[in-house]
């Protein structure tokens, strides 16, 4: 048997499903019914990008980050002041946007790296609380509770433009998560989630790579956060808020944690199901009052009946009938063997 | 100078002491066990030598560098490679990917590839087991997989800690097999092992660890001659 050291980015191992997938978001200006739908496309896209970039830190790394949130909207604040205060071009403004949030991230992760699991998301809690704050008591430059208004658009143009720009933003910032985790560098950072006692012994700098992941996962929190500011025009503390940083776990959780595909599957699910829901249940009123409620109860079906995600589930669907039952899950504790 | 020395260690876990002023050493090209009970420190003196834990007292010296003030994976550079107790894998990773991660501070692609075939010769299960996760291997097979991710460093010195554990002892024997092979191809070890009749053979040379103190230190034949080693680990 030949011994294969490559570690090349494998899109395969989803199947036709991915295809198909991508293929309908292309498709997508032309099965849209209405505009308003492309409208929850670009909004779930940059969703998705924010959401992969937690599953990079917390679901693939297992570092748990609950306040992710500060990331976008260090993001967010930074391209909606250089907007309007300064008037760099968007696309400036989206890499200053990552380029603070990785220096946010700096800030967080070194005092951070000590600190494992619930101790971990307790201080990153914190640490975007202290932001969230910040956007209000510094209301003469962010605007306080109303933000930052009037923000240059990325694109302009028709909503059509609009969303292939967001479309083409989101491929690549996935693809390029995507192809980290079948890097090297994607093997440590499995190694370190699984065991880091174990990966220090085998020789990795756990340290360093904790605080790798921390920047990379900051520097696409804030571009999505970016994005996020030059598509909707405004900054404002929402992009800070812990129902945020919930989001990103909830459409990671729906997705399937470390897979980085499940993060982006969430979000369109979630989305869709979210802003969708009232233009289809329109005539049912119960349904549209209570989409919150509904909302919730499918994320609880969903953690019940497919606890490792929409992927999860697939790949188990997919593999082996003998071989999926004895494989390890990586969404439990292992057991010392 | 010897090869490994280990000069009046003391570990302190909070303020429970774990090692007493102990002090070792090996000799390049030699085969060392440490044997002792239960909880007498024996994996607290290996975690120490890797800088797993930080000593609060004495010192380490490894070919003439001093080990106790080094992050561990400096120390792994240095060459020492440590197969911790408990066979502490990745269970998502494949065995490849382990064995990968073992090789990681390496860029001689070539080399790592004939470390790996000469990995399969010695546990040729591992070959077998390539694609499948380490999570559900048997237990002797991630015991196999412990090693050889430590041998793919490359190691001029590997610490092995209570390779037999839980291991049924047709297992255990295979496991010894393969380690008098490491043992032929250059590589020192240390080897620490609660069970003294598989220990003492397969080394040229044993201490014995209670409690955290050294209390006795010898040939491994003699060893096995002596009256308390005999009736305390041998069970004679």
């Amino acid at each position: 048997m030949r011994i294969s050291l490559r570690r090349g980015v494998v899109l395969g191992r989803e199947g036709w499903p991915l295809w198909a997938g991508v293929a309908v978001l292309v498709a997508m200006p032309v099965l849209a019914p209405t505009p308003y739908i492309l409208h929850v496309f670009i909004v779930a896209n940059i969703y998705a990008v924010f959401a992969a970039s937690w599953d990079i830190l917390s679901g693939y790394t297992g570092q748990l980050s609950l306040g992710h949130a500060l990331f976008f909207g260090v993001g967010a604040y930074t391209a909606g002041l250089l907007s309007t205060l300064v008037g760099t071009p968007p696309l400036f403004n989206l890499f200053a946007g990552a380029f603070m949030a990785v220096l946010v991230g700096l800030l967080e992760g070194v005092p951070c790296l000590r600190l494992k699991g619930p101790y971990l998301g307790i201080v990153t809690l914190a640490f975007a609380e202290i932001a969230f704050s910040l956007a209000f008591a510094l209301s003469s430059i962010t605007g306080g509770e109303e933000g930052i208004i009037g923000i240059a658009s990325l694109v302009r143009g028709s909503i059509y433009i609009k969303y292939y720009a967001s479309l083409i933003f989101m491929l690549a910032c996935t693809l390029a998560l995507y192809a980290l985790t079948r890097s090297k560098l994607g093997l440590i950072l499995l190694a370190i989630k699984a065991d880091d006692a174990a990966a220090e012994a085998a020789g990795v700098d756990t340290t360093r790579y904790k605080l790798l992941a921390f920047l990379i996962s900051a520097f696409f929190g804030g571009l999505a956060g970016a994005y996020y500011a030059h598509y909707l025009n405004i900054a404002n503390p929402e992009t800070l808020a812990i129902p945020l940083s919930a989001a990103a776990i909830t459409m990671t959780l729906v997705g399937g944690m470390g897979t980085i595909i499940g993060p982006v599957i969430g979000a369109y699910v979630l989305s869709l199901f979210f802003d969708l829901l009232p233009v289809v249940a329109g005539q049912v009123e119960f349904l549209t009052e209570s989409r919150v409620l509904v909302y919730n109860v499918l994320i609880v079906l969903i953690v019940l009946f497919m606890p490792q995600g929409i992927v999860g589930w697939w790949r188990g669907r997919q593999a082996e009938p003998e071989v999926s039952s004895m494989r390890a899950d990586p969404s439990r504790p292992q057991a010392q063997a | 100078m010897s090869f490994l020395r280990v000069n009046a260690l003391s570990v302190a876990y909070g303020k429970a002491y774990a090692l007493r002023g102990v002090s070792l050493h090996v000799e390049e090209g030699e085969s060392v066990a440490i044997i002792g009970p239960n909880g007498a420190g024996k994996t607290t003196l290996l975690r120490a030598i890797s800088g797993l834990v930080r000593p609060a007292d004495g010192d380490i010296w490894f070919d003439n560098v001093r080990l106790d003030r080094l992050p561990p994976h400096e120390i792994v550079r240095l060459g020492i490679a440590h197969a911790p107790e408990h066979r502490r894998l990745a269970p998502q990773m494949t065995v490849l990917e382990n064995l990968e991660l073992g090789a990681y501070h390496r860029r001689d692609r070539k080399a790592i590839r004939q470390d790996m075939e000469h990995i399969f010769e010695l546990f040729p299960r591992l070959r077998e087991r390539l694609g499948q996760h380490a999570g559900t291997l048997s237990g002797g097979e991630q015991q196999m997989l412990t090693i050889a991710r430590a041998l793919m460093a490359r190691p001029r010195l590997l610490l092995l800690d209570e390779p037999s554990l839980g291991l049924a002892p047709l297992v255990k024997k295979s496991i010894f097999d393969a380690l008098a092979r490491i043992q032929q191809d250059g590589v020192t070890v240390l080897l620490a092992e609660q069970d003294a009749s598989l220990a003492l053979p397969a080394v040229s040379r044993a201490y014995v660890l209670e409690s955290g103190r050294m209390v006795m230190e010898g040939p491994s034949q003699m060893l096995r001659q002596n009256d308390y080693v005999r009736q305390t680990y041998l069970g004679l």
